[in-house]
């Protein structure tokens, strides 16, 4: 399938030049190459500009509710194992409103895959600060300066035990396609965080900014403390790739039901009357 | 009490710890075995008392449905259950307790026993609780072998525990002495089972196929949770301890989305997370069960108490206008039945079912008779056949008659839609046309409509005409149908399909002289059956204290009224 197939007929919304159509057109190309059919494919949006790809990809989607995308995923997943799963969300939305359940999937390990549009601001609700916004950036509502310090979420998932972390630049649509298509494939959780400039609210992090800063990782790190460190974020240098992946049991395995069966297709009638015996 | 006297109140009470609860779950189980209606009702307080619990058991020949004041037999394990409980001790009632405690100046009957030191004779102190169950077997009158036969299965192959709860038994029968009765009540003929509202939710559920139960522990929704997890691996459906009320919510509605039939359940608190997802299941037409069980607020409120004050949140869950159902089952049967239709009024309708309950229904144990067995419920309104070629995607949002469209499952070749939490198409790409707005959300309402016709009428326990009808929902059936034995003239007219509430409710209430029962301060029942049924009623009788109506309460009230 031609990943243009995938477009609907919505034209996006975003502004001209915004990092959302480089996640968009990686997104659809790592679709595209996919090898499971894509009617096996689901994307749970969250809330925000990123979540308004929701009417931009033809394929079975959910537009939920800010930050909790991650438990409608999860719910998909569990229900149906044969289906892939992807959620699409913003910095606002999986690490502010939503950031429990990004840390409880990071623990849990459902096999889904995480696409969280780093644009240090919050897009939609017109340029707020958000929690990975630098400390001391400016915004409409910290006009003096954000006070918090900001969140890393490719360390922040690595310290919680994700077993698959990641980070891609929306300026760079080959690379970050690989990445995201690693993910999808990966049998696990997976983050895949990505620069994304907002060309609209975000003055200092632009194109030009990134790319002066931008280093590749030639291969995932051996070690959880090893990728900690390479997920740092310096004002000279920001590493981009895959940082580390972990073969590990995905949520459900441990219920002995979906080790021998898909949820879905369970319509057995059961056998009340010994239980209801036992109540004797 | 000779067996004459018909009913019997039994309560133990003692520190947490001392195994109060599982030891009135025998005794409810023993009493109903030997062919006695029973109700069990447990308080398990309160930091403040210092964690004081209590289980009481009411049985009788006749039904009973509520738990009653005046103790015939009261167990204490220590002081304290004794003094908090003077107020449930008339002259005719036996105290149960170690010779150890001191009691002065009761009413009651003291019948002082060595039960700490027979138990540590046994090896165990533990075991005084079943000491007392001897005694209390002996009080009472009920054959032996029927608790023998409880404790055996209870303890199974462990050996060791199994021979000194039985000595222990045995030792309690004896430490009864004169105070035995003659009159042995055996075994019944016809059995029936004991059951807490909780368990006969969580059994609707499974006979309905439930697949999914996500939730996050809230008393008094969690013993739903625990019994499904227990029985989950073989029944074939999965339990998922979420992070929160909000995943647990979210997670369901997923599940739903990819055609599982799911369920979630949690208390005050709880659901007032829960709310914007609630919503989302309204916008996304998807089919979601949600149990609400009820404990006073505002807040944390009394945790482990029972109040019936949820009712028009229940209503009114989620912002935004959408329908959705409110179920009210006021006893095991009721919450098996209505727990099993809320799952086929969900798929029905492709919404929001709110199964209401309450701490003394989900906690409380019952005498049921045999439950049916039921087919499972279809996931329904599911179409294979995918989009017509001149369309870009599936219509899945088309109007239709009722406001019920046909889904497609993820899964299905060119079946693709969005299930869109924005206002949107027949395909679910948004639109914020006014036009579509306006077709969609008279759609999405169009459904109550429908849903009225399945909404069953309030049905009328006792004599038909009457002086004055109480009216109450949930819960407050068990008390109504204690009140209405003890009057020629009084009726119950009772809710538990409240919302949409069903137009024609208004034949059945008109021209009678209505009191409305609840337990609640705010009459949230007889709001809405003025509000409407453009009905009032001559008088309430309403009560938030945490605690269960009791039958000698009401009945003097009605008397009052009359
Ligand atoms: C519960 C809730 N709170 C707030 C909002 C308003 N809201 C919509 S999008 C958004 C922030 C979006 O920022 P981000 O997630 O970073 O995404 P972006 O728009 O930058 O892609 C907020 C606060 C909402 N829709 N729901
Ligand atoms: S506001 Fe920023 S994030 Fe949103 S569409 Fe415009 S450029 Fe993109």
């Amino acid at each position: 399938m031609k990943s243009e197939e995938l477009n609907t007929s919505v034209f996006p919304t975003w502004c001209p030049g915004c990092g959302d159509y480089g996640i968009w057109a990686a997104l659809k190309k790592a679709l595209s190459k996919l090898d499971t059919p894509i009617e096996n494919v689901v994307i749970v949006y969250g809330i925000g500009c990123s979540g308004n790809m929701a009417s931009f990809v033809k394929v079975y989607g959910v537009h939920g509710l800010h930050g909790r995308a991650i438990p409608v995923a999860e719910g998909i997943k569990l229900a149906n194992k044969k289906l892939k799963v992807i959620v699409v969300g913003g910095d606002g939305d999986l690490l502010g409103e939503g950031v429990a359940h990004l840390v409880a999937a990071s623990r849990s390990n459902p096999d889904i895959t995480v696409i969280l549009h780093n644009n240090q601001i919050y897009g939609l609700t017109t340029g707020q600060s958000s929690p990975i916004s630098l400390k001391g950036s400016k915004s409409k509502t910290y006009p003096m300066g954000t006070p918090d310090e900001p969140l890393n979420p490719v360390q922040l998932a690595l310290t919680l035990g994700a077993s698959q972390v990641m980070r891609g630049f929306a300026g760079d649509i080959e690379h970050l396609t690989t990445l995201i298509s690693d993910a999808i494939n990966h049998e696990g959780f997976s983050l895949v965080e990505v620069l994304q400039p907002c060309v609209t609210f975000n003055k200092i992090n632009t194109y030009a900014w990134f790319r002066e800063r931008i280093k590749k990782l030639e291969q995932p790190e051996r070690s959880r403390l090893e990728a900690l460190k390479k997920g740092v974020w310096t004002n000279q240098q920001i590493m981009i790739g895959e940082f580390f992946r972990e073969s590990k049991p995905v949520l459900g395995y441990s219920y002995g039901v979906l080790e021998r069966k898909n949820l879905l297709e369970l319509k057995r009638k059961r056998e009340m009357n010994k239980l209801f015996e036992s109540f004797r | 009490m000779p067996w004459g006297d018909k009913t019997i109140n039994w309560k133990i009470a003692g520190a947490a710890g001392l195994g109060i609860k599982s030891t009135g779950e025998v005794m409810a189980k023993a009493l109903s075995r030997s062919g006695l209606y029973i109700n069990g009702y447990t308080e398990y307080p309160s930091l403040i008392r210092g964690g004081h619990n209590t289980y009481q058991v009411l049985a009788s020949e006749k039904q009973v449905s509520n738990p009653r004041w005046n103790l015939d037999i009261l167990v204490a394990l220590n002081e304290e259950g004794v003094v908090l409980h003077e107020d449930e001790i008339d002259e005719r009632t036996k105290i149960v307790v170690d010779e150890s405690v001191k009691i002065e100046g009761n009413r009651g009957r003291l019948i002082q026993v060595p039960l700490l030191e027979k138990a540590k004779e046994l090896g165990n102190p533990i075991v005084q609780n079943v000491i007392a169950l001897g005694v209390s077997a002996a009080l009472i009158g009920v054959e032996i072998s029927i608790f023998e036969e409880l404790i055996e299965e209870e303890f199974g192959k462990k050996k060791e525990l199994l021979e000194i709860n039985k000595k222990a038994l045995r030792v309690g029968w004896e430490l009864a002495g004169e105070e035995r009765q003659v009159e042995l009540r055996k075994r019944a003929d016809k059995p029936r089972m004991v059951m807490s509202g909780s368990e006969a939710v969580a059994m609707g559920a499974m006979a309905a196929g439930m697949q999914l139960y996500c939730a996050y522990p809230m008393t008094p929704a969690t013993p739903v949770m625990h019994f499904l997890a227990k029985y989950q691996d073989k029944y074939d459906l999965v339990v998922r301890q979420t992070e929160d009320e909000i995943a647990a919510v979210n997670m369901a509605i997923g599940a739903s989305f990819a055609g599982v039939k799911a369920m979630t359940g949690t208390s005050g608190g709880g659901f007032a997370l829960m709310q914007e997802g609630i919503s989302l299941a309204g916008m996304l037409e998807l089919p979601l069960v949600v149990m609400l069980a009820m404990r006073p607020g505002p807040a944390t409120g009394l945790p482990t108490w029972s109040s019936q004050t949820d009712l028009r949140f229940a209503i009114h869950a989620g912002h935004g206008e959408f329908a959705k159902i409110v179920l009210a089952p006021g006893d095991p049967v009721e919450a098996y039945e209505l727990s099993y239709k809320a799952f086929e009024l969900a798929q029905k309708y492709q919404t929001v079912v709110i199964l209401l309950t309450d701490k003394l229904l989900a906690e409380s144990h019952y005498s049921v008779e045999l439950l049916e067995e039921k087919p499972v419920v279809e996931v329904s309104n599911v179409t294979d056949k995918p989009k017509k070629p001149e369309e870009e995607m599936f219509h899945r949002y088309q109007p239709s008659a009722n406001g019920v469209s046909e889904r497609t499952l993820p899964g299905l070749v060119n079946g693709y839609y969005v299930a869109n939490s924005d206002e949107h198409g027949p395909e679910g790409l948004v639109d914020e046309s006014a036009e579509m707005r306006e077709v969609m959300v008279r759609r999405r309402l169009l459904k109550l409509k429908s849903i009225e016709s399945d909404m069953a009428l309030p049905v009328i326990y006792g004599s038909k005409e009457t002086k004055l009808s109480l009216v109450g929902f949930g819960s407050v059936k068990g008390v109504a149908l204690e009140v209405i034995k003890e009057f020629n003239d009084v009726n119950y007219i009772h809710f538990n399909h409240v919302w949409p509430m069903p137009s024609k409710a208004r034949e059945v209430l008109e021209g009678r002289k209505l009191v409305f029962l609840e337990n609640n301060m705010t009459g949230q029942l007889e709001g809405l059956v003025r509000e409407y049924l453009g009905l009032g009623g001559i008088s309430n009788i309403r009560k938030d204290d945490g605690r269960p109506f009791y039958v000698d309460e009401v009945v003097n009230l009605v008397k009052r009224i009359i």
